[in-house]
């Protein structure tokens, strides 16, 4: 009789955590970039436009909101800011070959948005000066968007040598932008008072996020090709990576987010899930995605 | 959540269970593969990358949408998931490729990239493969692979002559543009259409519009449809000085954005130019052939005579005095050179020449023009060539 109601408790624990686990999949779809603000959730963009809210619910990983993006929008990258006490969400989407960068409110309606008619790959927001840096998608430019003024997308530099861009990160220490190179594997250092650009880190398969650590001392970057996050030294040119994280369930990382705890978010397109590491790369924690 | 952590414990209990029971879990990097690139035009190509994302159970294939090929020496199986056909952060097309040794259990999971270079229509083709495992060497084809360019070329084609469409002045019309896809095996889908003036903005009132079945077979025909009003005291200007009957006097040109099937990506619009000539409707060309034979008429009047006409002056004993036998004449005269000139231009297609130019007889300013000259009558014909000579 006992067995019985064991066997009994394990099949609907099965079941219902089976449907848990479903409606999970179902919101969380492809997630291809990810980013969080120190007081607020982490946001994560779907390839299909679809953007998540996730918040750790009595200590676990769970979507607490969602709002999506117009029809046929891909998502490519995801930055959230904090603008006169608001935080908001910059979000960079192609519609075909043309790309649109979109200011949204958390909630999901539309402040502003600005049309790059070469695509774009990536983007990345530096508070102090209120200035939007945003990679061409199918050129080796990079723009910038002052939001004090309110411009439009000037050019700023081009990352020369650079075949296809992908996610771009703004170094304040060194007043550069680091830009990776989808095709070549490889991250320029482009800088910005002298508008001119140099390899600095190569050896990478396919990188598609990049992020710095608290300290501004490492670059991790997420290689979808290699599987794998790695870093790199940011002062120290041309060293070599370290992999900092090499999970079997990594498919295709594709976002990075640092968390308040020092701990790592990692989402996957390919796995379609987000991943949570802690501070030396072992994995704590999973949010499930499809499949 | 912590059901969910209870399940996935739970889930690696089962699956020991079943990996004791018999079910093979494959190891990894068993196999390699290799796919060639592909050359859609001589000026274009597709690469395409693998990555090689590790072995699954035959459980996880259970769940794709499977198209199976056997390789040609049958010594693998392989499982294109055509659920996977999707595109990455950088808009790359992607799919997923299974490849299991035949008669094994499990199958290694590949994920393939396309890198299109230039410009060029998507199409489905076959795309050879190379297998490599530990013992065996074999090849083998994929069939109904979507090949997706960057890059898209021009989706559809306007059928049909290229010869200026007449839209009536006074009156709302519909434009019906027979088009053709390009696409040989793949469905298109139209987005969106918008349509503007080449030339003449203010020839048109109100919102330019087009009605089309969004979906297109692969190859297939379709139409736009497009709903336009002329503004008729612009079109007329324009109309005025393009009297060449072959030529356009406006262009409009119909932007159609379309996406081709199977994760193709949604194109620039593509820019079909209409060449429009605008066509009065009977009233107006009644009021300018009246209206010039007036002026004829009178002008006709004002040259003085060479010599007095005896045996007309002879003649005006009838009901109505000369002057007005004369306007009605020249008007009557008018008239039937009007109907004369338009039956011909529109069954033959033959121009009214005048002073060596080429006129559309169905336009407002040459059947003025010619309304003028046969009303005036030889004295007006020869005053304004001999003014054109000068």
């Amino acid at each position: 009789m006992q067995k019985r109601l064991v066997q009994l408790f394990l099949s609907a624990l099965f079941i219902a955590s089976a449907q848990l686990i479903a409606a999970q999949n179902q919101a969380l779809g492809r997630p291809v970039a990810i980013d969080k603000l120190p007081a607020g959730s982490l946001y994560v963009l779907g390839a299909q436009g679809a953007v998540h809210a996730v918040d750790f619910v009595n200590g676990d990983p769970a979507i607490t909101g969602t709002f999506r993006l117009p029809p046929g929008w891909a998502g490519a990258d995801i930055v959230s800011a904090n603008i006169g006490g608001q935080n908001v969400l910059f979000l960079a989407v192609n519609y075909g070959l043309t790309g649109q960068v979109c200011m949204y409110s958390t909630t999901g309606n539309l402040i502003r948005s600005w049309t790059l008619r070469s695509g774009v790959a990536g983007i990345d927001y530096y508070a102090p000066d209120s200035t939007l840096f945003v990679a061409s998608g199918r050129t080796p430019e990079i723009f910038r968007i002052s939001m004090s003024k309110g411009s439009q997308p000037e050019f700023l530099a081009q990352a020369s040598g650079s075949q296809r861009l992908g996610p771009i990160l703004y170094d304040p220490r060194q007043n550069a932008l680091l830009a990776s190179d989808i095709a070549m594997g490889a991250i320029y250092k482009v800088d910005i008072a002298h508008r001119n650009s140099s390899l600095l880190f190569s050896g990478l398969t396919s990188p598609q996020a990049l992020m710095l650590s608290e300290d501004g001392s490492m670059l991790f970057v997420a290689d979808a090709g290699a599987r794998d996050v790695v870093t790199f030294p940011v002062m120290q040119p041309r060293a070599a990576a370290r992999v900092f994280a090499k999970i079997p369930q990594f498919r295709s990382p594709s976002g990075l987010a640092s968390l308040e705890d020092g701990r790592v978010a990692v989402s996957d397109d390919g796995a379609r899930k987000l991943f949570f590491l802690s501070k030396t790369g072992s994995l704590e924690d999973v949010l499930p995605g499809e499949r | 959540m912590r059901a969910q952590k209870n399940f996935l414990g739970l889930a690696s209990i089962l699956t020991a269970v079943a990996a004791l029971l018999g079910q093979a879990i494959p190891c990894a990097g068993q196999v390699t593969i290799q796919v060639p690139s592909l050359q859609p035009t001589t000026t274009s190509s597709v690469n395409f990358t693998v990555q090689d994302w590790g072995p699954v159970t035959n459980s996880d294939l259970q769940h794709l949408s499977s198209q199976i090929f056997q390789s040609q020496q049958q010594l693998f199986n392989l499982d294109v998931d055509t659920g996977s056909f999707s595109r990455d952060k950088v808009n790359r097309f992607q799919f997923d490729l299974y490849v299991q040794k035949s008669g094994g259990s499990g199958a290694e999971h590949f994920h393939l990239y396309e890198d299109p270079v230039g410009v060029f229509v998507d199409y489905i083709a076959p795309i050879g493969i190379s297998i490599k495992s530990a013992d065996n060497v074999d090849s083998g084809s994929l069939t109904g692979i979507p090949i997706h360019a960057q890059y898209e070329g021009d989706v559809f084609s306007r059928t049909g002559r290229g010869d200026p469409i007449p839209v009536e002045l006074g009156t709302s019309s519909q434009i019906n543009i027979p088009i053709v896809s390009n696409l040989t095996n793949l469905q298109a889908s139209i987005n969106a259409v918008t349509i503007s003036s080449a030339t003449c903005t203010k020839c048109w009132q109100g919102q330019l519009t087009a009605t089309y079945d969004s979906t297109v077979q692969p190859s297939g025909s379709s139409a736009l449809i497009l709903t336009v009003q002329p503004n008729t005291l612009y079109a007329l200007y324009a109309s005025a000085f393009a009297v060449d009957p072959h030529k356009s006097q406006d262009t409009l040109a119909v932007y159609v954005t379309s996406t081709p099937g199977q994760g193709g990506l949604p194109s620039l619009p593509q820019k079909i130019e209409i060449p429009i000539r605008f066509s009065p409707s009977f009233l107006y060309l009644a009021s300018a052939v009246i209206l010039g034979s007036l002026i004829g008429f009178g002008i006709r009047l004002l040259i003085p005579a060479t010599a007095p006409d005896a045996a007309a002056d002879a003649a005006a004993t009838g009901r109505f005095p000369r002057w007005a036998r004369d306007l009605l004449l020249s008007i009557a005269t008018a008239v039937i050179v009007e109907i004369f000139g338009l039956v011909l231009f529109n069954n033959t297609n033959t121009s009214v020449v005048v002073f060596g130019f080429s006129l559309d007889p169905s336009q407002v300013a040459p059947a003025f023009l010619v309304a003028i000259l046969v009303a005036g009558g030889p004295p007006v014909v020869s005053k304004i060539s001999e003014a054109i000579k000068v």
